[in-house]
């Protein structure tokens, strides 16, 4: 089986051959299976965007090759098919809703794609239900909130039963309850089988993916787990991205001395960690023992 | 959100009415059927029997008639200056004079005429506030873009004249929202709308009107790019979750509408000579 | 006297219509010059509304509101004052930018002010630095054509430039990548500690607030909920969680710690506290 997305040696120039060429993508080649959750990182320019929009054949290579599950982003041909199969939702909940009532819009992606009527009714309830949305089907979409905006927009992926689902910052414009609606429902869509790219720069948000991938002047910079990626802390100042929180603090109490274990991303695995060194506990987990 | 207040015309007031229940088809038929007796009655018994017709359908309809009149309020000057102008200048010639206002000289059929133009238009927005207050946006759309369908073959964009109603009846709050919040922001760096002569505050808007159609560029890109992303490619073979039905309820409506305009096209003298 | 006072201060949207909404319901609070104070609650518990009414952009459907000793609701109050002294970024502000170039952006204000050429000059020139733009590079430039970070700052800049006494932020760093984040945030707070003007920032990123305010007030539909020392509100973590709010993340860890049974204090508000507060209780000295 060929692997879900493949870019090979991907290059984008916006304007190319003119003045004000801008290269925005210079030479990624990597490879997402099907169920992966990744999250693709990076300060503005970075490129990541502009990445994001080959996997569904928004943006054609200016330079190497594109594969959607074995199809050629740039046969004419195949376009509608990959576009299916990687459903995108965009920074802006406002623009990206077509419709008047919530339903409608839901049922936007399906009506293109030629489903018969009854199908498209049942799919639209079942991608509503799935984002928890359905009470708001005949709703119209500017009187939501911004997190009910991006779910209904998230649902209208669904409903064209797409293999992938990515995120071009989604959450961005969102207030932390709409980013917690939003994050809840991708990391469940994740967990039964739909595979999830999350494009972002919140790192705390990168750290819940299980595969991080930091780009820098439109290359990549950094390819791994997020315990790894986030392990190089130099690294990801270098690229203009903080360290999040929680990995920031063990990093210093590290530097302190203190015994702290690696990976530690969240504040579950910063208490257990600092918990298990205090004293009276065993020195067991603290062998240098109090100074 | 304020100024959402004062516009009622094209509002959808969602209803369980027999009225609402109708084909968009058959309302829009209806509606033009209507507009055409609007203009075509010659007599104040005509105009009357219409009104109490359109009494009757706003009643069915169960939308409250304060709804209906308020969307008067927008088109109450434009009212307002047509009657008057018609009262003064419809060009009757030796007419009875019934006043006169300096060299101004209201004549009897000059005020009949003013009167029977100001009832057409008021006719003509209630009859259309009936139609958008009943028939949602979508409905109406699909109606359009049904009744248009034949006509592709001369070249009639149907579905791409129905996307465009759509989506602008999608943004037509957005944007007011923006505007609003625009105009804030410049009042808040010292600008002001309300001072000064018409020149002047043609020019104050412009801070607010350029980073408007700005905005309203971008989100048409991002909306373009959102609905290729959903595989959108025109209205060739695309189907619809919602199929529009004519039902005999809608063949009863649609030979109401018939009988009414036929009934008010003819004028009054005519039926009193053609009946014995 | 405080420098902006509202004393039972209500508003409600669309009075008299079915989409009537209160928005705010008897607000009484004072701000002082040299404050830094954050504005905190969930979405739609009236936050933008209360600092709209700051600069007279909303008037109160009862109470009222003063300014520098000025009250806003009398008929001969002079407003254009208090825009001028009390300067209101909204959210996302790079959107309201409409100009053909930096400098005759950022001049909107001043002009509107009535100052004269060389008086506007050196007001566009003061603010643009005070961001961090050099005003002979991007001074000429379109706004249109700068990065995202640049044009809020651009935007900030047009309200700095009518030198406001109090500065008010509506979520001045919400879009922005890490680095624009920070730098944005630095300047806000260099311009308050510097030129000590006083700031008013609206914000759902607790570790902003935490970071950034010395006092927090929280709103919970239309009602000032709390209003104290940011180490003191936000130590009332239960209460915050029963509003949908969350702690700083560094203020739930010692938290969290406390309950495991460490004993650590449980007031910090920023990384350097939590990493000193840990290795105390730690006894790793």
């Amino acid at each position: 089986m060929p692997p879900l997305i493949e870019t090979r040696n991907l290059r984008h120039v916006y304007n190319a051959g003119t003045t004000s060429a801008v290269v925005a993508v210079d030479g990624i080649s990597l490879t997402i299976n099907q169920g992966e959750f990744v999250a693709i990182v990076g300060g503005n320019g970075s490129g990541k965007s502009t990445l994001a929009k080959h996997f569904n054949a928004l943006l054609l290579p200016t330079g190497g090759e594109v594969y959607v599950d074995g199809r050629d982003t740039r046969t004419r041909a195949s376009v509608w098919d990959i576009r299916q199969r990687v459903g995108m939702v965009f920074q802006n909940p406002d623009n990206q809703l077509v419709a008047t009532v919530v339903e409608e819009d839901v049922a936007f992606g399906p009506e293109n794609l030629g489903v018969p009527p009854a199908e498209i009714a049942a799919r639209v309830e079942e991608a509503l239900r799935t984002v928890n949305m359905l009470e708001y089907r005949r709703h119209a979409p500017h009187l939501l909130s911004g997190g009910q905006k991006q779910r209904v927009a998230i649902a209208g992926i669904l409903a064209m039963r797409p293999q992938c689902l990515v995120l071009d910052e989604a959450t961005t414009m969102l207030d932390p309850q709409g980013q917690r609606e939003v994050i809840e429902t991708i990391r469940r869509l994740n967990a039964s089988g739909v595979t999830v790219i999350h494009i972002t720069h919140a790192m705390d948000e990168a750290a819940l993916a299980h595969r991080v991938i930091a780009l820098q002047d439109g290359r990549i910079g950094l390819d791994g787990s997020p315990a790894d990626v986030f392990a190089r802390a130099e690294d990801l100042e270098r690229m203009g991205l903080a360290l999040p929180l929680i990995p920031a603090l063990a990093r210093r109490l590290r530097e302190d001395g203190i015994p702290l274990p690696p990976g530690i991303l969240s504040v579950d695995q910063l208490v257990d960690a600092v918990s298990a060194l205090r004293p009276g506990q065993t020195a067991r987990t603290n062998p240098n023992g109090v100074h | 959100m304020e100024l959402t207040r004062y516009v009622t015309i094209g509002q959808y007031i969602p209803r369980d009415s027999p009225v609402h229940r109708l084909d968009p088809r058959t309302k829009i038929a209806a509606v033009t059927l209507l507009m055409v007796a609007i203009f075509v009655v010659r007599d104040f018994l005509g105009y009357a029997l219409l009104g109490a017709f359109l009494l009757g359908v706003i009643a069915l309809s169960h939308i409250p008639i304060g709804y209906v009149l308020r969307g008067l309020r927008p088109i109450l000057f434009l009212l307002l200056l047509t009657v008057i102008l018609n009262m003064f200048f419809s060009g009757v010639q030796g007419g009875t004079e019934v006043f006169r206002i300096w060299r101004l000289v209201a004549t009897r059929e000059g005020i009949i005429r003013a009167v029977f133009i100001g009832l057409r238009l008021v006719g003509l927005v209630v009859v259309t506030s009936l139609l958008t207050f009943t028939t949602s946006p979508v409905e109406l759309t699909d109606g359009i873009e049904r009744i248009l369908r034949p006509f592709r073959r001369i070249g009639v964009p149907a579905h791409e004249l129905a996307m465009m109603m759509t989506i602008a009846l999608r943004f037509i709050p957005t944007l007011l929202e923006e505007t609003e919040k625009i105009m804030k922001a410049q009042m808040a760096r010292g600008a002001e709308f309300d001072r000064g002569g018409v020149l002047r505050r043609a020019r104050a808007l412009v801070p607010v009107l350029v980073p408007l159609f700005v905005s309203a560029f971008r989100r048409a890109d991002e909306l373009a790019l959102a609905m290729e992303a959903r595989c959108y490619r025109g209205g060739d073979q695309r189907t619809r979750m919602k199929e529009l039905r004519f039902s005999p309820r809608d063949a009863v409506a649609l030979a109401i509408a018939v009988a009414v305009s036929v009934v008010f096209a003819v004028p009054y003298g005519l039926w009193q000579r053609l009946l014995p | 006297m405080a420098f902006i006072e509202c004393d039972r201060l209500t508003h409600v949207y669309l009075k008299n219509t079915p989409m009537e909404t209160v928005a705010l319901r008897d607000v009484t609070l004072a701000i002082d010059e040299g404050e830094f104070v954050a504005i905190i609650g969930p979405t739609g518990s009236g936050k933008s509304t209360l600092v709209q009414h700051f600069n007279a952009l909303l008037r109160p459907t009862s109470g009222s509101v003063r300014v520098a000793g000025q009250d806003l609701g009398d008929p001969k109050a002079d407003l254009k004052r208090t825009r001028q002294q009390v300067g209101l970024l909204f959210q996302y502000p790079e959107h309201q930018l409409f100009e053909e170039s930096v400098f005759e952006d950022v001049a909107f204000g001043p002009r509107n002010m009535g100052l004269n050429t060389d008086e506007v000059k050196t007001r566009v020139q003061e603010a643009l630095t005070a961001v961090g733009l050099d005003p002979a590079a991007f001074g000429p430039r379109s706004p249109f054509a700068l990065s995202g970070g640049e044009m809020r700052r651009v935007a900030a800049a047009g309200v700095l430039a009518m030198s406001p006494k109090v500065l008010v932020l509506d979520e001045p760093a919400a879009g922005l990548d890490p680095r624009g984040k920070v730098e944005i945030l630095g300047r806000f707070r260099s311009l308050h500690a510097q030129r000590g003007i006083t700031v008013v920032l609206i914000t759902h990123d607790m570790d902003e607030a935490a970071a950034l305010a010395q006092r927090v007030i929280v709103l919970d539909e239309g009602r000032v909920v709390m209003d104290g020392p940011a180490r003191t509100v936000f130590t009332r973590a239960d209460d915050l969680a029963r509003l949908g709010l969350t702690v700083p993340t560094v203020t739930n860890v010692v938290r969290r710690l406390r309950g495991h049974g460490l004993r650590i204090r449980d007031d910090v508000l920023n990384a350097d506290e939590a990493r000193s507060a840990i290795r105390e209780a730690l006894g790793w000295n």
